[in-house]
């Protein structure tokens, strides 16, 4: 096995930068709360059209992360599922 | 005097209860009320390589074929499975490494070309509440060097009359890497690595136009994690990621349009941040067709042990990989949407161009391996 | 929207039945708004203009749910209930005491019918220039459904919602009893002529006084027959309807008065509880 070389200072960058983004994230969802406003269930008729959605093209979502998963030096989304390969 | 409800009656009773100010509006969480059967057909294509990039071997890079199927469908009330399928088939050479000559790196390509198929199989089961919902998802992965199965459970609980949702889940894969083996190269017979992927975030409805979706991705990468094509490609056998992902979805009534914002922070021990900025337009043209232009800029840093160029016999890690190397990106792409009652026809293309100068801040050197590519996509599903 | 309009319901305290009674006539309001065909602002009147130009207009869920079932009412009684017909109030002004001609009625019929249109949720187009969308015969009494939906779903059991004559159920007593809702004399607004009790559901009325005009010792009332553009003439003057809805009450009711002296055996097949009076206020008979 590959013996694992890594520095004090990488690591201690790493926890700085993991500090900020929580930090800023903390931030942003205190900003939402103060944004929204009460919006009944029957107003919700553009939300739910299928340009709106988080994902509109399943299948075209799934090909472009394949892609870049396997073209750059990072990835992630919200989703659990997925695996691994050998293009990367 | 109760009378007998007539057809006519329940007619109009049904098309009134579909209203949404009646009684207790249909908050819960259900299955779609349509399955559906796509197909999608696109084409990748790497550009060719200048020569002046290349020190030895092939100037072509990657094209793939990829043949998707997906199917979708409810199951009684409170269920739907989804399952997808993709065909894959590459053809071309990929860089073995990166040779100083002279002033400037040269990549070294892989002479044959290299064939290779994949597929891959993915299966989701879900399970629709009155609070929200749960999923299962499971998979297999297929290459002749490369086999991967993952499993993941993920869930979504609404509050505040479905106004705020909490998502969340968690993901395993495992792989294992049996690299195809040529004459007077060694490269390693069997290496695993296994990734763990959990997520958490909240979407939330903002006003009856706009929502907004943010999460935090973490993932732990462990075992053989380096490239076994590359020459000198040695790099730690742990990777901790941590993605934060926001995306912000409007809906203009002025213009018919849907506005797409994606934003992704990424950060790893590997000492690479990168940033991804996506922004979609939506438009409605007519009653039928959509436009749906998009712009995607990315920009990443490059990792601890990267180095611009190969140095054969140096103790410790090291990779000269494109991937690693500190670059920017911009995609530009235009769909088109035909809807029909029952069927979808999606056209597509992008076009992606990499390069030191879009990266966020200074790049002293260029790899040379960078990607230009060209991806055109035919997607028709059937509802039913 | 005329008419009075109150919201009667039982509450722990004064000031949570003030609180929801405000849900409820904003929920009203809100949907007066949208669907006025006197406000340039409203959906509607949006909904109007969009859906005579080429490429046709995009409609919203709400909106679409209540073409949804204007389709159905449509259907449903041999295209007599049709919101497309609101554009002869073009030529018929009961103001001006005036009968149009058959001139003036040819003119404005091509522009009249459901069918004309193309509705494909959630786009609809004119098919015809010049057609008009009218949900008189249902904004008012959905408002109501919806308000007294609104008030059921801030924990009120009792109660009732009452848009200009037209009611929606909170819910019975809180004994149980039934509402008992007074139906009016066609020609005289002071005197009921009869009583109805209610637990649950809506009841409307449609009757031929709400706009008329005595023109050379005739009576044209507000009901125009969207086939002949000429307003419905029988000895029935009012139609009251019970249903699970006010508004499937208030399509009932309006269907019954044009269908005139077949008013009773079309509501008898609809399945629906009804009074019919004549113009003495007392009970109708098809002649």
């Amino acid at each position: 096995m590959r013996t694992r070389l890594q520095s004090v200072k990488n690591t201690r960058r790493w926890r700085s930068s993991g500090l900020v983004i929580l930090a800023t994230l903390l931030l942003s969802a205190c900003g939402d709360w103060a944004l929204i406003e009460q919006v009944p269930p029957w107003e919700r008729g553009q939300l739910a059209r299928p340009e709106m959605a988080w994902d509109p093209d399943p299948m075209q979502a799934a090909l472009r992360q394949h892609i870049y998963f396997s073209k750059e030096a990072t990835a992630g989304a919200a989703s659990a599922g997925g695996g691994g390969c050998g293009c990367n | 005097m109760k009378k007998t409800c007539s057809p006519s009656l329940q007619a109009l009773t049904a098309a009134a209860m579909a209203l949404p100010g009646f009684s207790a509006p249909a908050l819960a969480d259900a299955p779609p009320d349509r399955a559906e059967l796509g197909y999608r057909y696109s084409q990748y294509q790497e550009d060719r390589m200048p020569q002046s990039q290349v020190a030895t071997g092939s100037q072509e890079r990657y094209d793939i074929e990829v043949h998707q199927f997906r199917w979708l469908t409810p199951l009684g009330e409170a269920y739907s499975l989804a399952a997808t399928l993709d065909y894959e088939t590459m053809s071309g050479a990929s860089p073995m490494g990166v040779s100083q000559t002279g002033t400037t790196p040269a990549l070294v390509m892989s002479g044959a070309s290299i064939a290779d198929k994949r597929l891959d199989l993915n299966l989701k089961a879900s399970r629709y509440f009155a609070e929200g919902n749960a999923s299962v998802t499971g998979g297999v992965s297929q290459e002749d060097d490369y086999d991967a199965v993952n499993l993941g459970l993920e869930g979504e609980l609404h509050f505040n009359q479905k106004q705020t949702t909490v998502l969340g889940g968690v993901g395993f894969s495992s792989d294992s890497l049996s690299p195809t083996q040529a004459p007077g190269v060694t490269r390693p017979t069997e290496e695993d690595k296994t990734t763990l992927t959990g997520f958490a975030g909240v979407a939330q409805v903002l006003d009856r136009v706009s929502v907004i979706q943010t999460t935090v991705t973490l993932m732990l990468h462990e075992g053989y994690l380096s490239d076994p094509y590359r020459s000198y490609d040695v790099r730690p056998d742990s990777r901790t990621a941590l993605a934060w992902n926001t995306r912000y979805r409007r809906w203009l009534d002025a213009a018919e349009a849907a506005l797409h914002l994606d934003y992704r922070l990424y950060g790893d021990d590997w000492g690479i941040i990168s940033h991804t900025l996506g922004v979609e337009w939506h438009q409605n043209i007519d009653a039928h067709l959509r436009l749906v232009p998009s712009l995607r800029y990315y920009s990443q840093g490059q990792a601890d042990f990267y180095r611009g160029a190969d140095v054969p016999g140096l103790a410790g890690e090291q990779s000269s990989d494109y991937r690693l190397s500190p670059y920017g990106a911009l995609t530009f792409g235009l769909a088109a949407v035909a809807t029909g009652h029952n069927w979808r026809l999606r056209l597509s293309g992008e076009r992606y161009v990499s390069d030191a100068d879009l990266a966020l801040g200074g790049v002293g050197q260029e790899n040379p391996g960078l990607i230009n590519f060209t991806l055109v996509s035919l997607g028709m599903e059937y509802l039913y | 929207m005329g008419g009075p309009c109150s919201v009667r319901l039982y509450a722990a305290s004064a000031a949570v039945a003030a609180e929801v009674a405000q849900l409820a006539e904003a929920q009203v309001r809100r949907l007066e708004h949208k669907y006025s065909r006197y406000r340039a602002d409203s959906v509607l009147s949006a909904l109007n203009r969009q859906a005579g130009q080429a490429q046709g207009a995009l409609v919203d869920e709400e909106t679409a749910a209540l073409l949804d079932y204007a389709a159905a009412a449509w259907e449903h009684s041999d295209g007599l209930f049709d919101i497309t017909s609101g554009v002869l109030r073009r030529v018929w002004n009961f103001d001006a005491n005036r009968v149009p001609t058959a001139c003036e009625l040819a003119a404005v019929l091509p522009r009249v019918g459901w069918s004309r249109l193309r509705w494909e949720r959630p786009h609809l187009r004119f098919g015809v220039p010049g057609m008009e969308l009218d949900f008189g015969g249902v904004a008012k009494e959905y408002a109501a459904d919806c308000a007294a939906g609104v008030c059921r779903r801030a924990g009120i059991t009792s109660g009732l919602v009452e848009l200009g004559g037209d009611i929606a159920l909170i819910g019975p007593h809180p004994d149980g009893s039934p509402w008992l809702i007074g139906i009016r004399h066609p020609r005289q607004p002071e005197t009921a002529v009869a009583s109805i009790p209610l637990w649950q559901g809506g009841l409307a009325t449609s009757g031929d006084y709400e706009r008329f005009m005595l023109v050379e010792g005739r009576r044209y009332c507000h009901l125009l027959l969207p086939h002949s553009g000429y307003p419905v003439v029988s000895a029935l003057a009012g139609v009251s309807v019970v249903a699970d809805s006010c508004l499937v009450a208030g399509t009932a009711a309006t269907v019954g008065m044009l269908k005139g002296p077949q008013a009773q055996a079309w509501l008898d097949a609809l399945g629906v509880t009804a009074l019919l009076v004549d113009a003495e206020g007392q009970p109708f008979r098809a002649a």
